[in-house]
């Protein structure tokens, strides 16, 4: 016993005097804390589809267009103008119908971190990095050939020649810059303003190129990311914290919070915990159980938007008995809304009234086709398409298998299991599938053959809703990118064909909004939710702005005296 | 005697470890699902989906991909062989970076939890042995039924809510160092040592003050198993004939316990080893909570991303980390026990 | 067979010398010893009462399972856990043991009292080296630096008979011989010179000379330093030629109390009659008979030249158990063969059955050769040739009825039907002294001797001629194996069978055998009838050994001699043997031609075959 109590005595010696606490946070510094840290800083690498690489990039990099501000919600939180563009590099700008070109002003004076200069050579540069597709998953050559700018077309892939830039990325001179289009693609301007297409210092970037990686991907990746936003890197501890302190020339003015520290917490009980201590000032990805904890804490506000979140169920075309419109109403029937929204989002979340986001410009929410849960009619249904009460769909056990993701167990596990409960009762034979992320990915984008899933990842990057027509909707034939549900309309791919090249705005929301409407009839996603993007920070701190892509600026954050 | 018998452990861990490589390598292929699908999130064209698969370097027959992975295919690149693990297919970063990075928390934490574990499990042990129904004979049955059987995670959350959020004597589960502390330089990776090198002794007592919960942690559960093996071997020793004639020939008590705990340290020292090496991996629910960047999430990520490269690295670094502890074991055991034969 | 009851309860005890007697050292009375179980608290011993007194050396002998290490143990207020002492007292030195303080009687353990358990190298500790142990102890009841108490435990290690004793100190337990770790202990056990050892059978498992060298030093430790010993032991023949005073232990507790010889003569409590049988039968005239005799009858089995070697793995050497031995054995007669550990005996008999095959040589049987030819042609010699072994456990299936175990031969050499084999059966049982009607069932619950007695049923079921008994009392406790002996002679006369008895227990040799061989390391030294080997043997080892075995005869003890045949050193070697005579090295009369030259079996006037040309020649003189 003598040793035992030796050896308290002695560890109580080293732990009193380091009782004394953790450092104090100075005034202009933030602790945020995240489910995750950056895992990458370049947007043509691996690690650019995970959300917090993205808002590393976006608060080191600057663009060339952002979206004007509208006035804050009902919360506080600023959300932008999805119908006024502002110049953010670029200062001034036309477009010229006839030759589809678009001249752009260069802003003058835009200094970057490390003595970066910006001028047309780091557009000409990032276009050029661009379209040489050298990168893991080439973003860039993507969102370009979204918008349709001329020569960034599938060739690039197979011919090496094809890659070079060409005239249609011309630099004029030291501040301006022409791109033409090859149509009239409505989607130019807002694809400028994405992650993806984010402006980097050429000089910088070329200083850390190697022969073997000429375009700096090695060091992007795991070093730094040299550009014009307001903050620079300080330290980056892969998988650990990222540290940005302000960057004094920003030209929109330096920022109100000097240091920003960004630190990976993966338990989201752990992120309350430390921001309710005040040690913490901002976190993000609680649960929503936990957001609403947190609501009457004193010292924290809990704040958020009805953005591009949402949740939608996805029935296979390919997969009977989901080719069956009668069996894909009878199921939109049967669905618990209320019940979703309640246990699964504690009331922060509305329906959704249909396939795009409800915030997006050029969304309608086609009155006639909304199915709200009725068990009535979804009997009825049933027995219409020949299965009366459900019999028969033993059959087709393996398609009722609803899948989803395994690692968002806490979050979806209330909301599938009000709908297997809900959808056995009408007599679908559902049972639930939890698969890693990665293999759900593989079977919904690659292979497309999940019969039955739910899906609350999918956020169109282009702010359009076109984009996300073309996204989702439209038969891969015609173009269609990421059609998981194998929805293949003729009438959609016309529409959409048009509408893709229409200049006139208005005419192009028209084909937009009868897209839209078929889509509900059709029930070529089920949509289910819209849930709220919230976040968790002291009270202290004002300025929060919603962005599409999700991740907080920085810049927009000040402390009130 | 000794170093030709440790050469000849070296040398067949040498060949597990190779014949474990080529194994895992082709099993981790077997995995149900495509790694590339999680470049294609934005864009699944076909053509992006070759681009990515030849950024991976998957475009390749497996017989290459299986050479520059051993290092024996210069052509292609260095390869084990050269010291190269490759690059990560999450983050770009050389593999061997990045477990160089999360490996010494890992190895920090649990190395410090099995040293307090053993000073605290062994004189319980030997008490609740020499002493049946006295106080630490009943705790430790109490501790056996009521907490033994609750996972760590449990605790480990427990521990930060009581001690971190209400009595406020712990710091947050912020990992190692407050966000706010400046790191030492980096020279063996473990941030107790580098800080001491550095001379920092104010980083040191943070560091340790930040192990206080996740080190809390794992003793408590470590404990456990280390105390019942010590107990059942010493109650075993002490019924033991030697440990009669010890009595019969008028040894003082202490001597005598000292035999019998001699004796039972000797099987212990497996269980230890073993402990050990399953910690390796197995701590990651307390660096989860503890927001300890340690060697077990990066084993997760790696395989929830099928990240291959990773997955190959983890798997071999672990392995060779057991076999030696194990081999280090072996050693020690035979120098308690004279018995046991190299 | 059981004991036969005690009639009284009262310890039987003969009148005292007329000597005064000395002082007693330690008292014990009204001792009792529990050991809780799950069916109940047993208890060990009840109401033990003995006394031992200064420079006495006290011999304590009762069956196996009678409580002997318990009272061992006890003595020093120690018990096997989970026992206890109940009740009782231990006068010494003026103090009740019982009553004295864990503290107190710590300082007398290993100090005033010493034990020698039977168990050497379970008894020492494993990990430590045995200097560091003796030392231990000796620093735990005197002041001693640790070099001084290393110093001393080479003394020790000196004075027990260990040769080299500053390279022994550093050893660890598992590196030491059963004899070796057997002297450690006592080394410790005597390190602070006690007043009194208790040594409980302190000999089990050691080879016969090595016993022999062993209790003389024991013994002349205790008479230099006017200590006591309590001597316990199930051996008569330790008893007898080394005790003053004799114990005996029955029914959990001391039943009789005498002088040594007049307990060998003349035992007053029944029990200690039944242990005695042997030796008083053994004095009866039909045994001396018996010895005297080398009856010519029929050859039955013959052994031509039999050679053995066993192969060691991965060399080429071979390891020599049986080399170039011949004898034969009369219908009716029994011949012994007897030898150390090593000495090749237990081979022979396996080989005569085949269970091995010999390298060379020819065994027949009524003329007919029965080695060298294939394992299926010897099915109906087998009827006729049994074995019995000397682990009656291992030798039959626990989970068979007796019946069954019975009719496995039957089924194999007999064409009997069901009903007639259940009669057989019952019949065998009979002769054996079992009780007929026991065939359904398990032989679990039956002593040693009984299942011995089952084995050597089932020897006879087929009717056999010849048994080769290998061992088979060398498990059984004393009481056992004057039953099973009378047992086999009975049937010998009954049935005229012939014996090969094997075995190291010259006791019981001279009592069965007709002529009897002497084995030293796979050769055969020595073959006479028992009278002239036992009497008189001329052969150096065979002196040797009869010298160092101890007969239970309280007037001839081995102590009271003044010149002893021993030999020096161990036994070499099996692999590497020498080119001359196997015992040059050894014995106290070699010379050079003994070294050069292999030694021949020469056959000798009276009869008797002896492999050494100077006890030829007659120039080593007969020792009685």
């Amino acid at each position: 016993m003598g040793i035992l109590r030796k050896c308290a005595l002695a560890g109580t010696a080293i732990v009193v005097p380091a009782l004394a606490g953790p450092a104090a946070v100075n005034a202009a510094e933030l602790l945020f804390l995240a489910e995750d840290v950056p895992a990458g800083l370049n947007y043509d690498g691996p690690a650019a589809a995970i959300p917090t690489s993205q808002t590393g990039m976006v608060n080191l990099m600057e663009p060339l267009f952002g979206y004007a501000t509208a006035a804050p919600n009902e919360d506080g939180v600023i959300v932008p103008d999805f119908s006024t563009f502002e110049g953010r590099l670029v200062d001034t700008w036309s477009y010229d119908e006839a030759t589809l070109t678009w001249t752009l002003n260069l802003r003058q004076g835009v200094m970057g971190c490390g003595g970066a200069t910006f001028n047309a050579d780091d557009v000409i540069y990032t276009f050029e990095r661009a379209k040489s597709v050298s990168g893991a998953a080439p973003i860039g050559w993507f969102l370009s050939n979204v918008a349709s700018i001329d020569g960034f077309t599938p060739d690039v892939f197979g011919d090496e020649a094809a890659r070079a830039l060409g005239d249609e990325v011309q630099r004029i001179d030291d501040y301006t810059v022409t791109i033409r289009q090859s149509e009239p693609n409505a989607l130019f301007l807002p694809v400028l303003t994405i992650f993806g297409l984010h402006i980097f210092d050429a000089e910088l970037m070329q200083a850390n190129a190697t022969e073997d990686d000429p375009w700096s991907h090695d060091y992007t990746n795991n070093v730094g990311v040299p550009s014009f936003g307001p903050y620079c890197l300080e330290s980056w501890a892969k998988d650990d914290e990222i540290v940005f302190t302000a960057n004094p020339d920003y030209y929109r003015g330096a920022p109100a919070i000097e240091r920003v520290v960004m630190k990976r917490v993966p338990q989201s009980s752990n992120r309350v915990v430390i921001l309710r201590t005040g040690q913490a000032q901002l976190v993000q990805k609680l649960t929503p159980r936990e957001f609403d904890s947190l609501r009457e804490a004193s010292g924290i506000t809990v704040a958020g938007v009805s953005g591009n979140e949402n949740l939608f169920v996805h029935m296979n075309f390919d997969v009977p008995p989901f080719n069956d419109p009668l069996v894909r109403e009878a199921v939109a029937r049967a669905m618990p809304y209320d019940q979703i929204i309640q246990a699964g989002y504690f009331g922060q979340a509305e329906r959704w009234a249909g396939v795009v986001p409800s915030s997006y410009p050029g969304f309608v929410a086609p009155a006639d086709h909304q199915y709200d849960t009725d068990t009535d009619a979804a009997a009825a249904l049933l027995e219409e398409a020949g299965y009366p009460g459900g019999a028969g769909l033993e059959a087709f056990e393996d398609a009722f298998q609803l899948t989803y993701v395994a690692e968002k167990e806490t979050t979806l596990g209330p909301i599938v299991t009000a709908i297997q409960s809900s959808l056995r009762q009408a007599g679908f034979p559902v049972t639930l599938n939890p698969i890693p992320q990665t293999q759900y990915g593989d079977r919904q984008l690659v292979q497309r053959d999940l019969p039955f899933a739910i899906n609350d990842q999918e956020k169109p990057i282009g702010v359009d809703a076109g984009y996300a027509v073309q996204l989702f909707f439209v038969s891969p034939e015609a173009g269609g990118l990421n059609n998981m549900v194998n929805y293949r309309n003729p009438d959609v791919d016309g529409l959409w064909a048009e509408a893709r090249v229409e200049p006139d705005q208005a005419a192009r929301d028209a084909l937009l909004a009868e897209i839209q409407t078929t889509l509900m009839d059709d029930i070529a996603w089920l949509p289910v939710v819209e849930y709220r993007t919230q976040w968790a920070y002291s009270d202290r701190l004002q300025g929060m702005q919603w962005h599409p892509d999700n991740s907080i600026r920085f810049f927009d954050l000040s402390y009130a005296e | 005697m000794l170093l030709r018998y440790v050469t000849k452990r070296l040398l067949i861990g040498l060949v597990q470890l190779v014949v474990l490589t080529v194994a895992v390598f082709f099993l981790i292929r077997l995995l149900p699902a495509d790694p590339i699908s999680r470049f294609v999130g934005l864009n699944p064209s076909e053509e992006a989906y070759a681009q990515a698969e030849r950024s991976l370097g998957l475009d390749r027959p497996v017989h290459v991909q299986l050479l520059h992975y051993l290092g024996l295919a210069p052509s292609q690149g260095t390869g084990l062989l050269q010291g190269d693990l490759g690059d990560s297919w999450v983050s770009g970063s050389p593999i061997a970076q990045e477990i160089g990075t999360f490996l010494p928390v890992t190895l920090e934490l649990i190395t410090i939890s099995f040293f307090v574990a053993f000073l605290i499990a062994v004189p319980v042990g030997m008490l609740s042995a020499t002493r049946p129904g006295g106080a630490a004979d009943r705790g430790v049955f109490v501790y056996s039924l009521f907490a033994g059987s609750q996972p760590e995670f449990w605790w480990g959350l427990l521990f930060v809510y009581l001690f971190f959020f209400v009595l406020g004597v712990a710091p947050a589960p912020l990992g190692l160092l407050s966000p706010m502390t400046s790191e030492p330089a980096v020279i063996t990776g473990f941030i107790t040592i580098d800080s001491l090198l550095a001379g920092r002794l104010d980083v040191f007592l943070e560091a340790l003050h930040h192990l206080m919960l996740p080190v809390a942690t794992l003793v408590f559960i470590l404990s456990g198993p280390i105390i019942k093996m010590v107990r059942q071997n010493m109650v075993r020793a002490l019924q033991s004939d030697f440990v009669l004639y010890a009595r019969c020939a008028g040894l003082p008590a202490r001597r005598i316990a000292f035999y019998a705990l001699r004796a039972a340290m000797a099987p212990s020292m497996t269980l230890i080893g073993i402990l050990y090496g399953f910690m390796l991996g197995g701590a990651v629910l307390v660096e989860s909570v503890f927001s300890l960047g340690g060697l077990g999430q990066y084993a997760i990520r790696s395989i929830l991303a099928f990240d291959y490269p990773a997955i190959q690295g983890v798997v071999l670094v672990i392995t060779a980390i057991s076999l030696s502890v194990y081999l280090l074991l072996d050693i020690l055991h035979a120098m308690i026990d004279p018995r046991v034969a190299y | 067979m059981t004991a036969p009851e005690v009639v009284s309860g009262e310890v039987v005890s003969t009148p005292a010398a007329t000597v005064a007697p000395a002082p007693p050292v330690l008292t014990a009375s009204g001792l009792k010893v529990a050991y809780p179980t799950p069916r109940g608290t047993v208890v060990a011993i009840d109401g033990l009462d003995l006394t031992i007194r200064q420079r006495e050396v006290v011999g304590l002998v009762g069956d196996a399972g009678s409580g002997k290490s318990t009272t061992a143990l006890a003595l020093m207020g120690v018990v096997r856990p989970p026992g206890r002492i109940l009740a009782g007292s231990i006068q010494f030195d003026g103090r009740d043991l019982l009553r004295c303080r864990e503290e107190e009687l710590r300082r007398i353990r290993g100090r005033d009292i010493g034990i020698i358990v039977q168990n050497p190298r379970g008894s020492l500790n494993p990990m430590l080296r045995i200097g560091k142990q003796i030392g231990n102890v000796y620093r735990a009841h005197n002041h001693a630096s640790p070099l001084e108490a290393r110093e001393r435990a080479v003394d020790m290690l000196r004075m027990v008979g260990i040769n080299d004793p500053d390279r022994r100190v550093k050893a660890f337990a598992h590196e030491l011989s059963g004899g070796m770790a057997q002297r450690a202990l006592i080394a410790m056990a005597l390190s602070s010179e006690p007043r009194l050892l208790i040594a409980d059978e302190p000999t089990s498992g050691l080879d016969v000379t090595i016993q022999a060298q062993f209790l003389d030093q024991m013994w002349e430790t205790v008479q230099r330093t006017h200590s006591a010993i309590l001597l316990i032991s199930q051996d008569l023949g330790i008893i007898a030629n080394y005790c003053d005073r004799v114990l005996v232990l029955h029914d959990r507790r001391i039943v009789e109390d005498a002088p040594a010889r007049d307990f060998f003569a003349r035992p007053a409590h029944p029990y200690s009659q039944s242990i005695l049988g042997l030796q008083r039968a053994s004095a009866g005239e039909q045994a001396q008979a018996r010895r005297a005799s080398s009856a010519a009858t029929e050859t039955l089995v013959e052994v031509d030249r039999l050679t053995k070697h066993f192969p060691i793995r991965g060399t080429d050497k071979v390891v020599q158990a049986v080399d170039t031995v011949s004898f034969a054995i009369g219908r009716g007669e029994t011949v012994g063969l007897v030898g150390e550990s090593g000495s090749g005996k237990t081979t022979i008999g396996r080989c005569l059955l085949r269970l091995e095959e010999p390298t060379s040589g020819e065994i027949r049987y009524r003329g007919q050769p029965i080695s060298g030819i294939a394992q299926h042609h010897l099915r109906r010699f087998r009827s006729k040739l049994q074995i019995v072994f000397q682990d009656p456990y291992d030798s039959l299936n626990p989970r068979w009825t007796i019946g069954r175990i019975l009719r496995e031969p039957l089924d194999l050499h007999t064409t009997l039907t069901g009903r007639a084999k259940r009669d057989r059966a019952r019949e065998l049982l009979d002769m054996v002294g079992l009780d007929p009607n026991a065939l359904d069932i398990r032989p679990r619950g039956l002593g040693a001797g009984a299942m011995q007695r089952l084995n050597i049923a089932r020897a006879l079921a087929t009717d056999p001629e010849f048994i080769v008994l290998d061992e088979p009392t060398s498990v059984l406790a004393p009481s056992a194996v004057v039953g099973l002996i009378a047992l086999l002679q009975k049937l010998q006369s009954d049935l005229q069978l012939s014996y090969l008895f094997i075995s190291h227990d010259l006791t019981t040799v001279q009592y069965l055998c007709h002529r009897v061989a002497v084995m030293y390391l796979g050769q055969m030294v020595e073959l006479g009838t028992v009278d002239q080997v036992f009497g008189s043997p001329r052969h150096p080892y065979a002196k040797a050994l009869l010298a160092s075995h101890l007969f239970p005869d309280p007037t001839r003890r081995r102590v009271d001699r003044h010149e002893r045949e021993t030999l020096t050193g161990e036994i070499p070697s099996p692999v590497d043997l020498p080119r001359g005579c196997y015992l040059y090295g050894r014995c106290p009369h070699a010379t050079e031609t003994c070294a050069d030259a292999p030694q021949a079996l020469d056959r000798q006037p009276d009869g008797r075959l002896v492999r050494c040309w100077r006890a030829t020649a007659g120039e080593i003189g007969d020792s009685a």
